[in-house]
């Protein structure tokens, strides 16, 4: 079910990124996008008003063009997100703008990649590891930051589907598996 | 039958006709000893007295050659009587109570033969007695080893069977006991090597670790794994 939602995400998302690029301003449309998904994700009772089907459409509707002025002031991503909502889809706003996300950084010939650290790195290490696997993919790497001390020690990259580890946690883990086997 | 009868018949009648003359002979006896017979039969009893006295005086009874000559004539009918009429029937009884016995005794022979037969069948067998016990005894014997011999087998079999069994789960029992010392011996080692861990990276571990993760994505094209 989940992947069918990001099919279906994918293909509305692939919609508003043409519509973009033929206006030549899709990494706007693609910022927009993501801060009406941020918003959407972080309020639980604006989700609670556009998917609960006891409200009408039409004040889900009033609901929604009260807030896309200030959050997505473009008319493409305005429709966009009444479009989802005339459609019962509005849940798939954040996988549409992850999905519209993918295929900016695709365009732009960039990749997104999660660096995971037990403690907080400063931004000369973080260049290393930005640089490190720019080499490795051969692309613009954009970095993300998380902490997790359950690492112990060591970084953890994510870039798309390829994850790199250097965690002391795996390390151990992984000594855990000799020493049984 | 009918003739039977009529031969019986005519021995009866001959016999009265001898009886009839026996009896007349005796009263003409008595009439010559006696003179005139209602006069003695007055004085019987002193007759019989005197008679009695003179019986006693004379010591032994005399002959009356007469008396006799009529008894032998009397016994002589009587025989020829019987001769003529019974001897056939007689003859025919004695002839067929001969071939009863006959009969009788060819039975006999018959009943002892098969008796005998019967006898000597018994008494070989009899003689074969000991050996038929002895072969009983031999095959009951060797009946006896074999079901030995066979429940040996069996229980050897099932010993060997359970001694493999038990064998096969005390070696299992062993390596679960193995793998889960194993595990749990893991377990507690990296559960100290994490504590230890924990207090003891630092800053410059984390510099250090954090350049061999660097120079692992730089220079190792298989590094890190798809998810």
């Amino acid at each position: 079910m989940a992947a069918l939602g990001g099919s279906i995400a994918r293909r509305y998302a692939k919609a508003l990124f043409e519509i973009g690029v033929a206006e030549g301003n899709y990494e706007k449309l693609g910022q927009e996008l993501e801060d009406l998904a941020r918003a959407y994700g972080e309020s639980a009772e604006l989700r609670l008003a556009l998917e609960n089907p006891m409200i009408k459409p039409s004040e889900k509707t009033a609901i929604l063009k009260a807030l896309l002025p200030r959050v997505a002031p473009s008319p493409s991503v305005q429709r966009f997100a009444q479009l989802l909502l005339e459609r019962g889809r509005i849940g798939l706003l954040r996988g549409a703008a992850r999905a519209y996300r993918t295929l900016a950084d695709e365009r732009a010939g960039q990749v997104r990649a999660t660096v995971t650290s037990a403690a907080a790195l400063g931004a000369p290490e973080l260049d290393r590891v930005r640089r490190a696997l720019e080499a490795r993919t051969g692309r613009k790497v954009i970095v993300q930051t998380a902490v997790d001390p359950g690492l112990i020690g060591g970084v953890v990259a994510r870039v798309g589907d390829l994850v790199l580890d250097g965690s002391v946690r795996t390390q151990l883990e992984e000594m855990r598996h000799r020493l049984l086997n | 039958m009918k003739r039977t009868l009529g031969r019986v018949w005519l021995f009866g009648a001959a016999l009265g006709f001898a009886l009839l003359l026996a009896g007349t002979s005796a009263r003409a006896e008595e009439e010559i000893h006696g003179g005139v017979g209602s006069a003695r039969t007055d004085t019987a009893a002193e007759h019989v007295e005197a008679e009695h006295g003179e019986h006693e005086e004379e010591g032994a009874p005399s002959i009356d050659p007469k008396k006799l000559g009529l008894q032998f004539l009397n016994f002589g009918v009587l025989v020829f009587i019987l001769v003529k009429f019974g001897g056939g029937a007689i003859n025919k009884m004695l002839k067929s109570r001969h071939e009863q016995l006959k009969a009788d005794l060819a039975s006999a022979s018959e009943l002892r033969a098969a008796a005998e037969a019967k006898l000597k069948k018994q008494e070989a067998r009899l003689a074969t007695l000991e050996n038929e016990i002895a072969d009983m005894r031999r095959n009951l014997k060797a009946e006896a080893e074999a079901e030995k011999a066979r429940l040996i087998a069996a229980s050897e079999e099932r010993a060997a069977r359970i001694k493999a069994e038990t064998t096969f789960l005390i070696e299992q029992q062993v390596r679960d006991a193995d793998q889960r010392l194993r595990r749990e011996s893991a377990d507690a080692a990296l559960k100290i090597a994490e504590e230890i861990l924990k207090k003891s990276i630092g800053a410059a571990d984390q510099q250090k670790l954090l350049e061999t993760f660097v120079g692992d994505v730089e220079r190792r094209p298989d590094a890190g794994r798809a998810v």
